[in-house]
């Protein structure tokens, strides 16, 4: 049994290192997506959180390129797996092979054992391989043979899905949705940014000349930092009283769980250290409960992200901010 | 460390503060210079300066001001040197001359400071240095008058504790402000105040009714002072301006020489029992005493029927400076040479030009006095040889044997006093007598047939008189040649002090007991605010004094209660508050009704009072319990209000300050407030005073250069 995981507290844990390295992730994406700053800050709030990012949007609106520009800037092993009905859960995790030379059954593992991993088009996958990956998300290693094998740290899943084509789809369950860190919705591009994009600025080429700003362990380092940054209880209490409100609005079925809470918590603390803030304030938690909470509300007509979204939104607008 | 204890503080700009604490220094100041502290030149340098100091003060409190600083060194150098001159300079060396310098001292340098006080430290300090010239004031003083200056300063002083209170946690209310805000922010000022200084009253009071009354004794220095020094006509004789041109020994009866309506004619070298007329209620001086004593003045030995007289005519002259020790009679020396005495030390302050008799309790042993000779004759009192005009201030230590009714009653018991001794000296010349009506002498033998001591004779005589005569002050003229005892005893049977003390002491003698008859002041009334006695003009008396071998003598009045020498007289500083107010309160049963329903509604209001303070108590509590951030973006969101921009109870303290400081308070370092405000909320350690200091007066700034006025909601 191998094993890649990193004692994390034995990192060099540098507020400030966390800090520059937001920023640097943060330009570095800039020079590939074009215009797009908030979905960017989103994606590296993910990545600081130390929680899974799913990229939702119709297609051509740049998904996969955030997604690859993000693998690439953070350095580190890259695994991609194309969510298709065919894909079977050994392809994401690996196989044991039969060795005729040792006579014996090797491992070998699959596009899942990578730091960061882009699964694209995650809701063409069927059920039985979205439950897989999601399982080795949750528990960060895979089960192959009896044998149980660490995924690597830091470990971070970015995946894709388009929202409005159902045939051939396989919709991600609440429950699964529940895995995901944010859900972050790019959007079109303005018109100077496509006209930007059309003159070649920005895109493919771009992701071609971009550079790692980082190290995995770094990147480890700075989630472990990230989540020593001070929450004061009040802001604690705001989270609760959020997502308490979730669960008692009227068009909500089932609202947003403790795990909601807590990947809200670590994304508002996230948020603080790129900010430059070594503590959690109130718009911290504002700025990130829709991308952090909507995807998990069932709601009582059907869950669609934009309705969940609006009722995160209200709900954050009437909710008084702790005064301290 | 030592830097940042020394670190200049923010300056302070609250003006109701600076002016509060001005006002508290003020009345502090005033209230020395009030009890004679003080050329002229140091009384309007100190209440204009002060004034001008503490303005000065708020104007440059944003300034180094080193050249300032120098200054007021030198200042305080030059005010210490003068302090040291007219130290060294004091002719007798006694503490007391230096109480005044000292004073004057303390008022320079709380002048030279108040020229200097940029930051609040400076004005608490300020504060602080006021209240050591209250209480300089409140020893120097001897009149209810220092009550104004207390209360000025208590209620000044009071504010500006609950405002620097307020503005350290943040919650000093805007100056700039709409009326209803301002209203509100003004009773949780008010409110506080009120209490505070109820609670003080009570608290004083209780203690003001058990600490033990202080008198003179306790004193370090014995006070003592002559505002002029005008010799009297004759030195060692008597002198009383006060008579006018019914003074028997003045130097004549001038026209235009009235008797002041207060001059007693017992103060005089003879006493005639046949004048009429009594002085009023003038105050004539205040005697700080531990307790209550007569104030004699004189004694008179030779009794020809009418009119009272001394047969020392030769006082010996006593020299000495502070004190000017006294020799006393043969008999008082001899008996408190080898007995048990105590001692009590007074200070007259005199208020009335008067005679030049020293008031003290039997017998003075010391005198604290400006001059170096007085006159002393040989029964003990003293003269002065210069006139006690108002102002005039001297102590005295007076030593008396510590006597009993049953001392009293053993005196003298089986003893023959054989001639050539104190004790039959004092026989010789007190028993003298000129021929006393046979009545008389029979009445005095019959009140006393059962009386076995000298004690209970005098005591049985007394009774009779009590019994048998009423005392008034409105008795007929005594007829052409009538003996003055007889008459009062058996054609008016009324009469005042002097027929009393005259007739007692008669028929003492008659009975070969020695005794004469004493001028003076009964201690009058203790004024329990300012633990003096208030002598006035109409407590002139005149009593008996017997004389009790091996004992001395003792005084004894039937109608003056004043209790014998060594008898405890417990007293707090606050005996007599209760009759002291009742003498100046309306009768009371006259108005009983009235007074239970007031006590009533008085029980009534104390419970709701206790009910509205425990609210307030868990209010205040409350407001306790809220923290700075919270309070500041309060007054963030009511500047904020006020403009039209209130905030959304969504909006986070930063987002709001921001959108302030872009529409309503156009003052960038307003978007930085809500970083403070939400840092001091959050963050892990708050924020320094410092930098909430800086927010409270950015936001002040702000609000002060952006109205209400004028601008739409």
């Amino acid at each position: 049994m191998t094993s890649s995981r990193v004692d994390v507290a034995a990192l060099p844990q540098s507020f400030g290192a966390a800090t520059d390295l937001a920023g640097a992730l943060t330009e570095n994406l800039g020079r590939v997506i074009r215009g797009k700053a908030e979905p960017i800050r989103l994606a590296v709030t993910a990545l600081l959180s130390g929680h899974h990012l799913l990229l939702e949007d119709v297609p051509g609106v740049g998904k996969t390129l955030l997604a690859k520009a993000l693998a690439r800037s953070l350095g580190g092993s890259f695994g991609r797996i194309q969510g298709t009905p065919d894909l079977l859960p050994a392809e994401l995790t690996g196989v044991s092979v039969f060795r005729k030379a040792s006579e014996d059954w090797e491992f070998r593992p699959g596009p899942l054992f990578a730091n960061v991993v882009l699964v694209d088009e995650i809701n063409r996958a069927t059920p039985r391989t979205q439950s897989a990956l999601l399982e080795a998300m949750a528990e960060r290693q895979v089960t192959v043979d009896g044998t149980s094998w660490d995924l690597p740290d830091p470990f971070f899943v970015v995946a894709t899905q388009n929202p409005v084509e159902h045939v051939g789809t396989f919709p991600l369950v609440e429950g699964q949705r529940d895995r995901f860190g944010l859900v972050v919705e790019i959007g079109h591009p303005s018109k100077a940014a496509e006209r930007d994009l059309l003159l070649g600025a920005g895109g493919a080429e771009a992701l071609q000349g971009l550079r790692p700003v980082c190290e995995p362990l770094a990147l480890a380092a700075a989630v472990a930092t990230i989540r020593t940054v001070y929450c004061a209880p009040a802001i604690a209490d705001y989270i609760v009283d959020l997502v308490a409100g979730t669960r008692h609005h009227g068009e909500v079925v089932l609202g947003a769980s403790p795990r909601a809470s807590l990947s809200l918590l670590h994304a508002a603390k996230a948020g603080a250290t790129m900010a430059g803030r070594q503590f959690v304030v109130p718009d911290d938690v504002r700025a990130l409960a829709v991308p952090a909470l909507a995807h998990r509300l069932m709601l009582r007509g059907g869950s669609d992200l934009a309705t969940a979204s609006g009722i995160v939104s209200r709900i954050v607008d009437t909710l008084p901010v702790p005064r301290g | 460390m030592l830097r940042k204890a020394n670190a200049p503080r923010p300056p302070e700009d609250s003006v109701a503060l600076r002016v509060v604490v001005a006002i508290a220094v003020i009345a502090a100041t005033t209230a020395t210079l009030a009890q004679g502290v003080g050329g002229s030149g140091l009384r309007v340098a100190a209440t204009v300066g002060i004034a001008f100091g503490f303005a000065f003060s708020h104007w440059a409190r944003h300034r180094d001001g080193y050249l300032l600083k120098v200054g007021l060194a030198l200042g305080v150098v030059i005010a210490f040197a003068s302090f040291l001159d007219a130290v060294l300079g004091a002719s007798t060396g006694s503490l007391a001359e230096i109480q005044i310098p000292l004073a004057e001292l303390f008022l320079w340098v709380q002048l030279l400071h108040a020229l200097d006080v940029p930051a609040r430290r400076d004005l608490l300090f300020s504060l602080l240095s006021s209240l050591v010239l209250m209480a300089v004031a409140g020893v120097l003083s001897i009149s209810g008058g220092l009550a104004v200056y207390l209360v000025v300063w208590g209620v000044a002083t009071a504010s500006s504790l609950v405002l620097a209170y307020r503005s350290e946690i943040g919650d000093l209310p805007p100056l700039v402000d709409v009326h209803g805000r301002l209203a509100e922010q003004r009773s949780t000022v008010t409110r506080p105040l009120i209490g505070a200084v109820a609670l003080v009253l009570l608290v004083a009071t209780a203690v003001f009714l058990v600490v033990p009354a202080a008198g003179a004794g306790r004193a370090v220095a014995f006070p003592a002072q002559l505002p002029s020094r005008v010799p009297v006509p004759d030195q060692g004789g008597l002198a009383n301006p006060s008579l006018g041109a019914d003074d028997p020994s003045g130097p004549g009866a001038g026209p235009g020489q009235q008797r002041a309506s207060f001059g007693y004619f017992g103060f005089s070298q003879t006493m005639d029992t046949s004048l009429r007329g009594r002085p009023d209620d003038t105050l004539v001086m205040r005697v700080k005493a531990a307790r209550p004593d007569f104030w004699r003045g004189q004694t008179f030995d030779l009794w020809d029927g009418r009119v009272w007289e001394q047969s020392d005519h030769e006082p010996a002259t006593r020299r000495g400076s502070s004190p000017i020790e006294l020799r006393g009679s043969v008999e008082d020396r001899a008996i408190l040479d080898r007995s048990a005495s105590v001692e009590l030390v007074q200070t007259v302050y005199v208020e009335r030009p008067g005679p030049n008799l020293i008031f003290a309790a039997a017998s003075p042993q010391s005198l604290y006095m400006s001059d170096n000779a007085v006159f002393e004759l040989n029964d003990g009192t003293v003269r002065t040889g210069v006139e006690l005009s108002r102002g005039a201030v001297y102590s005295v230590v007076s030593r008396r044997p510590a006597v009993t009714e049953s001392i009293l009653r053993a005196a003298g018991e089986g003893r023959v006093a054989r001639p050539g001794t104190v004790d039959r000296n004092v026989a010789d010349r007190y028993t003298q007598l000129p021929e006393v009506p046979e009545r008389v002498a029979r009445l005095a033998r019959d009140v006393t047939a059962s009386s076995l001591t000298t004690y209970d004779k005098v005591r049985a005589l007394e009774a009779w008189m009590g019994a048998n005569t009423t005392y008034t002050l409105d008795i007929p003229p005594l007829p052409a040649g009538a003996d003055a005892v007889e008459q009062y005893l058996f054609v008016d049977k009324q009469g005042f002090c002097e027929q009393i003390g005259t007739a007692l002491v008669v028929m003492l003698r008659s009975l070969g007991v020695p005794a004469r008859l004493a001028v003076g002041y009964t201690p009058g009334e203790r004024n329990p605010f300012t633990g003096l006695f208030e002598v006035r003009a109409d407590d002139a008396h005149a009593w008996a004094e017997v004389y009790f071998p091996g004992v001395g003598w003792q005084a004894f009045d039937p109608t003056a209660a004043v209790p014998l020498a060594g008898e405890p007289f417990s007293s707090s500083a606050g005996t007599g508050l209760v009759s002291f107010l009742a003498g100046r309160l309306p009768s009371l049963p006259a108005q009983a009704p009235e007074v239970l329903a007031g006590l009533g509604a008085a029980l009534a209001i104390t419970l709701a009072g206790a009910g509205a303070v425990r609210r307030r108590v868990a209010k205040r509590r409350a407001l306790a319990a809220r923290t700075w951030p919270d309070l500041f973006l309060e007054r963030l969101e009511v500047a904020g209000a006020e403009r039209g921009r209130p905030r959304r109870a969504s909006e986070s303290a930063i987002r709001y300050s921001e959108a302030l400081s872009t529409s309503v308070l156009p003052d960038r370092r307003v978007a930085d407030l809500g970083h403070i405000i939400e840092t001091a909320a959050f963050g892990p350690e708050g924020v320094e005073d410092r930098e909430r200091r800086l927010a409270e007066s950015v936001l002040h700034e702000a609000a002060s250069a952006s109205p209400t006025a004028g601008r739409e909601p």
